[in-house]
């Protein structure tokens, strides 16, 4: 692109001269239902607080996450898929996430997080 | 004294709990306020104030900086009583609702200002409106009152004999006594008026003249003006339970301990008596 550095107004040669042009480029992705995998830490100065985590998850997938507010330095609250706490107790899996998160995060994050549960069960019956 | 509605921030300019908090700071900004009620569907959900837009990121919603529950007052409470609700919740910012009408905001700032208007600043003391105020709220919670007027013998002749500068430091002495003997758990000390001290006590009508008895002996015989020993009287008022109850007015029965209590000091001083007690008062309706 050129650009006029003299002072005079441009006349019809300097105007024919001239050509702008923008290039665009689309990425197509699927967005994810529900945004969030398993888990959001919500850090104390995150751009999405408790309350609109919340919402967002109960707006695109209403009653399938739990929202727990939490003691931490960094953190204040936790969302959590409900399902995952059938397998998980709140107070095994809450001070887990939290822990991670001191490791890796500060107030101003949200962190998501996925959670892989394997149960191993053994059980013996009688023939 | 005046009353909240009187000292309130007005308009009301209200948020919507799912607005940002960037939006509600502009909001602010604009109309000069320093704080913003949440009203989510007609009703009063928060408050959201400038320490709470301060702590968080501006894209986050209301609903995740406010205070919530928001404390709310009448309009025709006193800024007393306001002080009373700042200090009983921490908060920075009352709610002024009249049913479930916001009518406006009132600041914690804005009443320690109020307060200070009805603060003595020779002595330090608070003077009468606020003094009755105190006392309404004790007799509000049941507790017998008795009140103590003491009044210094001759003080215009200090101020005749030694000027006003003198004068002001022989009344600051006083309170300085006066505070030191007094218990502030039991006793609400203030001044009355130039020469004319007040304490409102929930003691007994027996422990209040015994309380002051002892005043008047200790300032007696340790307030001084130049070479002169200044001397005290006192009239006490009071005895009897005083609840606030329905028909009572718990600032005419105050006006009532005072104006016995004062005529009691004066009696004390043409007598020549240190101490003059009153024991029947009688509760005024309003």
């Amino acid at each position: 692109m050129s650009s006029a550095s003299s002072s005079r107004p441009p006349n019809a040669a300097d105007q024919a001269n001239r050509r702008r042009a923008a290039e665009v480029t689309l990425r197509l992705s699927e967005f994810d239902v529900p945004p969030i995998h398993d888990c959001l830490v919500v850090g104390k100065r995150a751009a999405v607080g408790p309350e609109g985590a919340r919402r967002m998850v109960e707006a695109v997938s209403p009653g399938q996450y739990e929202l727990i507010r939490v003691e931490h330095p960094d953190a204040e609250a936790v969302v959590v898929r409900k399902s995952l706490l059938r397998l998980l107790p709140e107070d095994k899996l809450v001070p887990m996430l939290l822990d991670e998160f001191s490791r890796v995060g500060n107030d101003r994050l949200a962190f998501k997080v996925q959670v892989q549960v394997v149960l191993q069960v053994t059980r013996e019956l009688e023939l | 004294m005046r009353t909240v509605g009187e000292c309130m921030q007005t308009p009301v300019v209200t948020i919507s709990p799912d607005r940002s908090v960037e939006d509600a700071a502009r909001r602010m900004e604009l109309a000069g306020l320093s704080c913003l009620p949440v009203v989510e569907s007609g009703q009063l959900v928060g408050v959201l104030t400038v320490r709470g837009i301060l702590a968080c990121h501006p894209n986050r919603l209301v609903a995740d900086a406010m205070s919530s529950p928001a404390i709310t007052i009448d309009p025709n409470a006193s800024v007393w009583e306001a002080r009373r609700l700042f200090l009983r919740h921490l908060v920075e910012e009352l709610v002024v609702v009249e049913g479930p009408t916001v009518l406006g905001t009132l600041s914690r700032f804005r009443v320690e200002t109020e307060i200070a208007r009805y603060i003595d600043p020779l002595t330090e003391l608070p003077r009468p409106d606020l003094l009755k105020e105190q006392a309404k709220a004790l007799l509000h919670a049941g507790h017998e009152l008795a009140v103590i007027f003491l009044d210094l013998d001759s003080f215009g002749m200090v101020n005749k004999l030694y000027g006003h500068i003198l004068g002001d430091a022989v009344i600051k002495q006083a309170a300085g006594l006066l505070r030191s003997a007094t218990d502030p758990a039991w006793d609400v000390l203030g001044r009355y008026g130039g020469d004319e001290f007040v304490i409102v006590t929930r003691r007994s009508a027996r422990e209040a003249r015994a309380l002051a008895r002892h005043l008047v002996e200790r300032l007696s015989s340790e307030l001084k003006a130049g070479d002169s020993v200044v001397t005290v009287s006192a009239g006490v008022a009071g005895g009897r339970r005083h609840h606030a109850r329905d028909g009572i007015a718990p600032g005419r029965t105050l006006d009532d301990l005072m104006n016995l209590a004062s005529l009691r000091s004066t009696q004390a001083k043409k007598e020549g008596r240190p101490v003059v007690g009153e024991t029947t008062v009688t509760q005024r309706s309003s």
